[in-house]
């Protein structure tokens, strides 16, 4: 098709957020791809996927660990992303959450992203609390529960489109 | 090997302590458990192989070692175990019991409650049933081993939403 291709950003923190957004990863295969997390050590198995398919290799931004109950951690790692955000422009942004996903949607959307948030399959009876924020603001806001699409009664409802398991 | 997992966020004395007696009345096996940083209140093992916290590479290394897991309800050890096809014991840490900020746990454990190889203790007093359980199990040949990306529907759709 001749199109150039587009800058990625693709966030979460670690364990199981970061997991499920490993399990995603083949949907961006065709992208210009940055990661980022909290977890430096999560870079290795992102440039042995790369290698795998014969990709190249993406860039890869480590912030600090942050709950929504540790306001100067959220500050610095807010601020952190806004540096990425900036120095990368990407044309999509993909969280599987949680606090740096809200944080890079947010800002990412008044930078002009396009933006995708996907709640955590851990989330089965209703959307995670960052999930529920973030709806109004994400262009597509994904639940992997069927069960859950479409209830949220906001603006932006929950969407299902399949699950990462 | 068995290999217990709290994940990386807070200790979870109530699940160690059920797997920490089970053990003692079960010391032919290896357990090997990654507790957390505890606080003074914590249940502190006295039988399995405890360390605070492991690395994503020696998680890893554990995992693909473990005959079978045991996890709190967390999704990344949920996901993990299915992604390796070894069977998992999970217990949910409990929002009333403030050993999380609300019953998600609870919640995920009831949704994979049927999943093959994946056996629910819903509280301490079911650890050790659930356990001969989920051996007898690890006993049989023909594990599922799971798959490593997302189902096929998702990607597309997420393909399509780039793309577009």
């Amino acid at each position: 098709m001749g199109k150039e291709r587009k800058k990625l950003l693709a966030i979460a923190s670690s364990g199981g957020h970061w997991v499920q957004l490993m399990r995603l990863r083949p949907a961006w295969d065709n992208c210009d791809v940055a990661y980022m997390t909290t977890e430096l050590a999560y870079r290795d198995e992102t440039l042995a996927y790369a290698k795998e398919k014969g990709l190249s290799a993406p860039r890869f931004y480590k912030t600090i660990v942050a709950t929504r109950w540790q306001k100067f951690s959220l500050v610095r790692q807010l601020f952190d992303i806004l540096l990425v955000l900036i120095k990368e422009r990407p044309n999509v942004i993909i969280s599987t959450g949680a606090a740096p996903g809200f944080f890079a949607i947010r800002v990412g959307k008044l930078l002009g992203a396009k933006t995708l948030w996907v709640d955590s399959i851990a989330n089965a009876e209703e959307l995670s609390l960052s999930g529920q924020k973030i709806c109004n603001h994400a262009d597509v806001c994904l639940t992997q529960w069927p069960e859950l699409a479409g209830q949220d009664g906001k603006e932006k409802t929950p969407q299902f489109w399949g699950a990462v398991l | 090997m068995i290999f217990l997992s709290v994940g990386s966020e807070l200790p979870f004395s109530r699940m160690v302590k059920a797997a920490d007696l089970w053990h003692q009345a079960n010391s032919e096996y290896q357990l090997i458990a990654q507790i957390g940083n505890l606080e003074s209140s914590d249940y502190q093992p006295v039988s399995c192989e405890a360390q605070s916290l492991v690395d994503p590479d020696e998680y890893q290394r554990l995992s693909n070692e473990a005959t079978i897991l045991i996890a709190h309800a967390g999704m990344g050890s949920i996901i993990n175990a299915l992604t390796l096809g070894k069977p998992i014991v999970i217990m949910p840490r409990r929002g009333h019991l403030k050993e999380t900020r609300n019953d998600h746990q609870y919640a995920t454990a009831k949704k994979f409650a049927d999943k093959k190889g994946v056996f629910v203790a819903w509280d301490e007093t079911e650890f050790a049933g659930v356990m001969s359980e989920a051996l007898a199990f690890s006993r049989m040949p023909d594990l599922n081993s799971g798959s490593r990306f997302a189902q096929k529907e998702l990607l597309d759709n997420i393909r399509n939403f780039i793309d577009y």
